[in-house]
């Protein structure tokens, strides 16, 4: 896949290194020359010179036949503008801008600006999710937050313990995916019995996490 | 009318000294406490510190109940952004973006959003000035 980054700070140069490693085709445009000088030894003819939110350095950069743009710079305003430039002038398919102030988030999303990434909003959520429910973790987000991946680890006395998955009532929108026992992967059916201390995954839509965690943890104190 | 300049540099200083001499209401927004110097004997324009690209600040501003926003500081993507936030969360009926760079004007087309470019008004002009010498 050829995949253009904008922005050749640490997020850049560490998002083209995990590309290159998994064999994609990456471009990674930077307009410091400062900053290509840095990375020219180990980057070389990935870099290429411009300004990633204008026409004519997405140009320079292949734009027309690229399948994802990451716009990465420590400007929302520049990763804004290069989403939006790589899908009216050249269709590039899926764009993706990271978000430094995470008020912008919503803003980029109805400005059309493909997904938008913000370290600060993951990291909140994580926090707050901890406060939220204590047991429960998430994994990963899906859908821009509509769904989540969340593991928790069953304790003693939980009041699905000993039973089988059947038996088991999960709320509305959820839906156990794995459970990892003594470092063997059990797919669950309805005849897997749940035992204390098993780590439970589960695929959960945003709000029924609650009700997920009171379902197989007990009401929350 | 009331008008909103975002950027107090020489564009935004001077566009919002002329505004308020016309006998508008006129609130400018700069980061930099320093730019509204530029602007310090005209009392009667609203100095708002902070950046314009943060729609807390634009709506400390007025966004919400101006007829009227420039996005004129002196990076184009701002810019971009400024008016499209304006538009878009506060849809502000009369929108002008500084666009420094000629390709990226194009872009603001596509949105129909209003824009000048510097760049290109002054290359004409020093154009027009050398065909007609002594003119």
């Amino acid at each position: 896949m050829y995949v253009i980054v904008v922005g050749a700070g640490k997020v850049g140069y560490y998002l083209a290194k995990t590309l290159l490693a998994e064999g994609h085709e990456v471009a990674v445009i930077e307009r410091d020359p400062a900053k290509r000088r840095k990375l020219e030894p180990e980057l070389g003819d990935v870099l290429v010179q411009g300004d990633g939110s204008t026409p004519d350095g997405l140009e320079r950069a292949g734009a027309a036949r690229a399948e994802v743009l990451a716009a990465v710079t420590g400007q929302d305003e520049t990763n804004l503008v290069a989403c939006q430039v790589a899908k009216a002038f050249f269709n590039v398919p899926r764009t993706i801008s990271r978000v430094n102030n995470p008020k912008n988030g919503a803003l980029f999303r109805t400005l059309g600006a493909g997904a938008a990434v913000s370290s600060t909003e993951v990291i909140t959520s994580l926090i707050q999710r901890e406060v939220d429910t204590k047991k429960l973790q998430s994994l990963l987000s899906f859908e821009a937050g509509d769904m989540q991946l969340v593991e928790l680890d069953l304790p003693l006395g939980a009041p699905v313990a000993g039973q089988l998955l059947a038996n088991v009532r999960l709320p509305e929108g959820s839906l156990l995916v794995a459970v990892l026992r003594a470092g063997r992967l059990i797919v669950p059916d309805g005849r897997t019995q749940l035992l204390a201390g098993d780590r439970l995954i589960a695929v959960a839509q945003s709000g029924s996490e609650r009700a997920l965690s009171s379902a197989l943890l007990g009401e929350a104190d | 009318m009331f008008i909103i300049v975002v950027g107090c540099g020489r564009l935004g200083s001077s566009l919002a000294r002329s505004l308020q001499s016309a006998g508008h209401e006129v609130a400018v927004i700069d980061w930099s406490p320093a730019a509204f110097e530029r602007v310090e004997d005209k009392p009667e324009v609203r100095k708002v510190l902070g950046t314009g690209i943060d729609i807390d600040v634009l709506r400390d501003a007025g966004a919400d109940r101006c007829a009227a926003l420039a996005a004129v500081t002196d990076n184009d993507n701002a810019n971009i952004l400024i008016a499209q936030a304006a538009e878009h969360v506060f849809h502000v009926a009369h929108i002008i973006a500084r666009v420094n760079e000629p390709s990226t004007q194009e872009l603001l087309r596509r949105f129909e959003i209003d824009s000048v470019c510097p760049t290109q008004l002054a290359a004409q002009k020093v154009f027009d000035a050398l065909q007609s010498p002594g003119s």
